[in-house]
């Protein structure tokens, strides 16, 4: 039933501008790959290109080992791709009831049993009383729902699923988000989901593919992607970073955080002299400068590198923990995100020390 | 600062704002071959009788086309004809974009009957209309008359036309420009009327081509146009090939409009990318234009249907005893003349939906050099004037299609062909309004070009079907020269029955038809009002 899915250099360009300059994704089957991309990225396009809305003008879509599709001229049309798709905000058939939306793409005998509608509903956490119900009468969650059912009903053996929450509140989101993840994996299908949400790819990919400008920049399973990215830009993106210039001896690097043990993940990174290094600010822990002792708000981990000291310059309160801007003493500033039990003000003078090994790149254009 | 700057720079890196997609988000792929084949078969009818007739116009020979072109009168009927059409047209544009504006987004009074009374002149048939402003003042007679008729019968299409864009449009467009600073107004002009654009285009372009070859208004106004030059010619010679020469005058101007319009319209396209109208839309205060907007469309409604209602009850109320005894022995007419016209109305509606389904689905979802032939295409069934394109299907009857000659078949045919274009327009209003989405869902579902459009689009369409039906069948029942022509001998209808009664001036015999006529039109309005350019949409979510 499910399949492995693979791009291999799939191109596109709309009036000449590249869209997608030679992409390369594989999917192994059963598994979910999240492409993240900012808008504009492209990702979309990829998607509709599996799905067969677009062709691509080179490159080729395998599905299962079998081409789907390959350059311009041989494609298969989506009806008999098998591939289903949840487009943003759904799209469901307003004039269908939900039980006749889940079985849209059911055979003639199969809707009439009703049996897969009933088990499709039950997959994604809504109960049976929702089939005779109107899309209209449903709340946005309950609206992706029906959206993936109707999209898992033929038994595809992969689903593309196109921003599936976006324009969902938080709440809903993350309810709907787990909803989604489960019935995946209960039925075991490839999927391919494009977002625009670090943290929905974060948590949702079994791998995330980073598509930047028409191309792939990184991919990786997200903790590789999160703790190792390919460079300061994909680090950046998948989440918050600092970055400091530093000058590298081997396995570690000066910078204005300390001395820090560093992996090089770019190539081109010197074994010895100037390089950017790349700290997440949750790897920082602040403890304020009482001479000799460790206030609490802060706590000196062991292993980890030396200590720095630092002002706090204004602390951002999230909830659960909070973010503390520092600045550092050569002038460079870092950020410190930091459980919110007891934090210090603005202006106090605090010691600064990062845990775990920083990442280290060659030195990018200032 | 450095670090700020790069930062900058790896953030722009990733949002690129003004990246290309798809232009609609849309599949506009390249229409598929057995859509494209249907369509294809569906222009070659509509187009029929233009081929007919310019065979008939060479049969005549080079020397008898010249002498008919060259006739002294021929001047004096171009810059008739053209003249109507130049006043009518921008005038339909004006009021009915207007009205559409007051009723879709002021705070009118009543907004639903002002809706019904714009949209009702469409359904009176012109005739009628005709008849009654004569009846009014023989001043009507003329160039004023014609003008005033044709722009109460005609201005409904650009109303409905652009109502219904506007009703498509996202509020969030108008709203934003609002919170920029731009008063109602400027909105209009800055925001909605660019969108609107294509709409109110395809209204005008209609009214255009009605203008050029309308017959049965011109008749009764006794004002010269080419139709009724044909009507005339026909009758004094029974020259089939004059006829069609002085037709291929009009087929030239409605090409050369089919163009014009093509150049203006640009590469404006129909399909949007928001779903309909989410939510209402908020309607803007009328203020101290409140009186004279109310009064204006007071004045309209009267004009246009104020006035043929009213005559009409002038008629039964001031008949004479006499006359109504004689009106009162041809009442037997009256149910078999009913009962021929909604026979009619039906079947033509029906037979002009089929043709008009393909090409509007066509139109609004596909792109390629095929689209834009097959869109234009569908208007050439008002190239002709009514009596000539009747006259080239009877002839086509009579030599290839021997059944259909004489036959009710044959005159449901040509006027689906002759109202094919109103279908396609209403059609498309309400097809472009399907989010494409949807259509791309159904087809990751395993449902192919067909079964998508049956199982999905056409039934979310459903109003808008109803909608060109309805606006078929009532111009059906206004119809009159080609039913004059292709009714087969013997039989009846409303129309016929009135403009015989009336010619006769026993306008109390007249009146009952009239009636008839007119509480099927007003029962048409109530249907389309609601319906045109209107999906099933899915309301937004709680």
């Amino acid at each position: 039933m499910t399949a492995e899915l693979q791009c291999e250099a799939v191109a596109k360009a709309f009036a000449k501008r590249t869209v997608l300059a030679g992409v390369d994704v594989t999917v192994a089957a059963g598994t979910l790959t999240a492409v993240l991309g900012a808008s504009g990225s492209g990702k979309t396009t990829l998607l509709r290109i599996v799905a067969g809305f677009e062709a691509p003008d080179t490159g080729r879509v395998l599905i299962g080992g079998t081409p789907v599709a390959e350059g311009r001229h041989r494609a298969v049309p989506p009806e008999r791709r098998g591939v289903g798709y949840v487009a943003q905000e759904g799209a469901l058939f307003p004039h269908l009831s939900v039980g006749a939306n889940i079985g849209f793409g059911l055979r003639r005998s199969e809707r009439r049993t009703g049996h897969r509608v009933a088990e499709l509903l039950d997959l994604v956490g809504l109960g049976q009383e929702y089939a005779a119900m109107h899309p209209h009468e449903l709340s946005g969650g309950e609206q992706r729902r029906v959206a993936l059912a109707r999209a898992l009903a033929p038994r595809p053996s992969l689903v593309v699923l196109d921003e599936p929450f976006s324009g969902l509140d938080a709440a809903l989101r993350t309810e709907t988000r787990a909803a989604v993840a489960g019935a995946l994996s209960e039925e075991g299908t490839t999927a391919l989901l494009v977002t625009h949400d670090q943290a929905e790819a974060l948590s949702m990919g079994r791998e995330v593919a980073v598509l930047r400008q028409g191309a792939m920049a990184q991919t990786a399973p997200p903790d590789t992607l999160y703790r190792f990215p390919v460079d300061v830009e994909v680090a950046r993106f998948v989440g918050d970073a600092i970055v400091l210039d530093g000058t590298r001896d081997g396995d570690t690097v000066d910078c204005a955080l300390g001395r820090l043990p560093c992996v090089a993940i770019d190539d081109g990174a010197a074994a010895r002299g100037g390089v950017d290094v790349m700290v997440r600010p949750e790897q920082v822990t602040i403890a304020t400068a009482v001479r000799g002792a460790t206030a609490p708000g802060g706590s000196a981990i062991a292993g980890a590198g030396t200590a720095t000291e630092a002002t706090v310059v204004s602390v951002t309160y999230l909830g659960a923990e909070a973010v503390v801007r520092l600045a550092l003493g050569d002038g460079g500033a870092a950020t410190a995100r930091v459980f919110s039990g007891s934090l210090p003000e603005p202006g106090r003078r605090v010691t600064a020390r990062v845990s775990g090994p920083v990442v280290v790149y060659r030195p990018g254009p200032r | 600062m450095a670090k700020a700057a790069a930062k900058v720079r790896a953030a722009s890196l990733f949002a690129r704002p003004n990246a290309v997609r798809s232009s609609t988000g849309a599949s506009r792929r390249r229409i598929p071959r057995g859509l494209l084949a249907v369509c294809i078969g569906a222009e070659i009818l509509i187009v029929a009788p233009v081929l007919v007739t310019i065979d008939q116009a060479i049969s005549g020979g080079w020397h008898a086309a010249q002498r008919d072109l060259t006739r002294a009168a021929i001047p004096t009927l171009l810059l008739h004809t053209l003249v109507v059409a130049a006043i009518v047209t921008p005038l339909c544009g004006v009021i009915g974009l207007a009205g559409a504006w007051a009723v879709e987004r002021t705070r009118l009074a009543g907004r639903r009957i002002w809706m019904v009374l714009l949209v009702a002149p469409i359904t009176v048939p012109a005739f009628v209309t005709s008849y009654a402003w004569v009846s009014v003042s023989s001043a009507m007679q003329g160039l004023a008359g014609a003008v005033a008729v044709t722009t109460f019968t005609y201005y409904p299409l650009v109303f409905l036309i652009s109502s219904a864009a506007l009703r498509g449009l996202d509020p969030a467009l108008e709203e934003s420009a609002r919170s920029l600073g731009s008063r109602p107004w400027t909105v209009f002009r800055r925001v909605a009327l660019p969108q609107l654009r294509p709409a109110l285009l395809g209204g005008m372009l209609l009214v255009a081509l009605d203008a050029l070859v309308e017959f049965d208004a011109f008749a009764a106004l006794k004002f010269q146009t080419f139709s009724t030059d044909v009507y005339s010619q026909y009758q004094s010679s029974f020259s089939v090939s004059s006829a069609a020469v002085l037709s291929m005058l009009s087929l030239g101007l409605c090409l050369l409009l089919l163009g014009g319009e093509a150049f203006l319209r640009g590469g404006a396209s129909y399909t949007r990318v928001s779903m309909g109208a989410r939510r209402p839309p908020s309607l803007y205060p009328l203020g101290r234009t409140a009186p004279l907007v109310h009064g204006g469309l007071g004045l309209l409604a009267t004009a246009a249907v104020g006035v043929p209602v009213g005559i009409l009850v002038y008629w039964f109320t001031q008949a004479s005893s006499s006359a109504l005894a004689a009106a009162a022995a041809g009442m037997g007419y009256l149910l078999p003349a009913a009962v021929t016209s909604i026979g009619l109305g039906i079947g033509g509606a029906v037979l002009a939906l089929l043709l008009a389904l393909p090409i509007a689905y066509a139109i609004t979802r596909y792109r390629g050099r095929w689209i834009g032939a097959i869109e234009r295409g569908s208007y050439l069934s008002y190239a002709l004037p009514d009596l000539v394109g009747a006259i080239a299907l009877g002839y086509a009857a009579l030599h290839w299609v021997r059944p259909l000659y004489e036959s009710l078949a044959l005159l449901v045919v040509a006027y689906a062909i002759l109202f094919v274009p109103l279908a396609v327009v209403a059609l498309r209003t309400t097809l472009s309004q399907i989010e494409p989405r949807m259509d791309e869902c159904a087809r990751s579902l395993g449902a192919g070009t067909f079964a998508t459009a049956w199982r999905v689009t056409l039934p979310v369409a459903r109003p808008g079907l109803a909608a060109a039906g309805v606006l078929v069948f009532a111009f059906v029942l206004g119809d009159l020269s080609t039913t004059q022509v292709l009714l087969p001998p013997g039989m009846y209808t409303l129309g016929t029955q009135f403009w015989t009664n009336s010619s006769t001036v026993a306008f109390a015999a007249a009146a009952p038809y009239a009636a008839v006529l007119m509480t099927l039109a007003l029962g048409c309005t109530f249907l389309l009002m609601g319906k045109f350019g209107r999906i099933r949409a899915l309301a937004a979510p709680r």
